[in-house]
């Protein structure tokens, strides 16, 4: 008896490190408050996304939609990740999540949709201006008119990030997105210097508390002054790496 | 050993029951912002034409009201909506069909603020949709800015 003790003792040892028992925590869902929710699910103990689904039941107006999920590994992130398709968000309506392995119920978690919104990540632009400075403007990437509520657009906020290329030190403004675009003066910046820019948004139906994915990063480039009086200044001459265009006007591109 | 056994029996209970995310309160303002906005929307597809007067709603007591009465009045509209509108055939009826925003809205607020839903008595006054939209509009504006 004593023996069969052990031995399930040790069983449960093993089990313990080999077994994947996930958390809560390990669920996370997000939704952009338009049509997609996406789950992700992740642990150091998961190996395989193969066999775990999320079935999801959603209650709209004494109805109940439902949905299934089925994980699939993200090779670039290595989690486990499904998403849904859903017309239309209510910001206090409830995802009821059962997350399975098989048949096998391995936990529950509920949502509210206003908590777990996370916006489309905005796709930016620069320009430069008549005056040197260098206009931003993004798109939120959110279609008008549509199943998103000019409420929702209205309490959008962007925080734009920008700084010299290779620099350590950032700048951050964060703007309404109703405001559409943001002026960055160029007198406030170093000459002839490559300034890297990137931008996420949140919303205020959750305070602010999930921004986007970061944005892909827009380049802009500074350029030399021109005195008032007596000749240009004589530029240094660019080492043999740096792009030719870069001269007198902006080089602005986009890296991904 | 009793002990041990009953401890351990609540401990498996503890454990089966659903986890579950804490709801934090309800954002009246951003359910009411929406409802603003989509009726708003529907409206224009009825405008004051003679043809949609085939459409008559209960005239239910829309101005003048506190807070509690409001609360009242929207579960009413949304029972007025759902029996008389909600299933009538046609594209320009999709807005008020239960699983779309403005319903949803409208029943999300009502889940929250009334417990039951006091009815009201078939042979009132009845009027145009397109005049019911009207007050309704009027009417959440209030509750809207109130909120503000």
């Amino acid at each position: 008896m004593f023996s069969t003790f052990k031995c399930q003792i040790f069983l449960t040892l093993i089990c313990i490190a080999l077994c994947y028992e996930p958390t809560k925590e390990d669920l996370k869902c997000f939704n952009d408050y338009e049509t997609e929710m996406k789950c992700s699910l992740s642990s150091e103990r998961l190996q395989s996304c193969s066999g775990h689904k999320l079935n999801i039941t959603h209650p709209v107006s004494n109805m109940f939609e439902k949905y299934t999920c089925i994980f699939e590994r993200n090779h670039h992130s290595d989690n486990c990740e499904c998403n849904i398709t859903v017309e239309g968000f209510v910001a206090t309506e409830i995802f009821n999540t059962t997350l399975l392995e098989g048949s096998n119920v391995l936990l529950y978690k509920t949502f509210m949709t206003s908590d777990f919104i996370k916006p489309k990540s905005p796709v930016l632009s620069v320009q430069k201006t008549e005056n040197g400075n260098f206009n931003v403007t993004w798109d939120d990437q959110y279609e008008k008119h549509g199943l998103v509520a000019g409420n929702f657009f209205e309490g959008l906020r962007i925080n734009l990030t920008y700084g010299i290329k290779g620099g350590h030190k950032n700048i951050s403004k964060t703007v309404p997105n109703t405001v559409r675009s943001y002026e960055i003066v160029a007198k406030n910046l170093l000459p002839n210097t490559n300034y890297i820019l990137t931008a996420t948004m949140s919303t205020d139906y959750n305070d602010h508390s999930i921004p986007s994915d970061q944005s892909a990063t827009v380049e802009f480039t500074t350029f030399l002054p021109i005195t008032e009086t007596g000749p240009p200044l004589q530029r240094e001459p660019l080492p043999a790496d740096r792009p030719s265009s870069m001269q007198e006007n902006l080089v602005s591109r986009v890296l991904r | 050993m009793m002990k041990t056994i009953l401890l351990l029996a609540v401990a498996v209970c503890v454990s089966s029951t659903p986890v579950t995310t804490s709801v934090k309160p309800l954002p009246d303002k951003t359910l009411l912002g929406e409802l603003v906005e989509e009726l708003i929307a529907a409206m224009k597809d009825f405008p004051k034409e003679t043809e949609e007067k085939l459409i008559f709603l209960k005239d239910l007591q829309m101005n003048g009201l506190d807070h509690k009465e409001r609360e009242v009045l929207f579960c009413q509209v949304e029972q007025e909506l759902k029996t008389k509108v909600s299933g009538l055939f046609g594209a320009r009826f999709d807005h008020f069909r239960t699983d779309k925003k403005l319903m949803r809205n409208l029943n999300m607020y009502n889940k929250h603020h009334v417990k039951t839903c006091k009815l009201t008595d078939e042979k009132q006054d009845k009027i145009p949709l397109h005049d019911f939209l009207k007050n309704l509009l009027a009417s959440v504006r209030i509750a809207y800015s109130q909120l503000k």
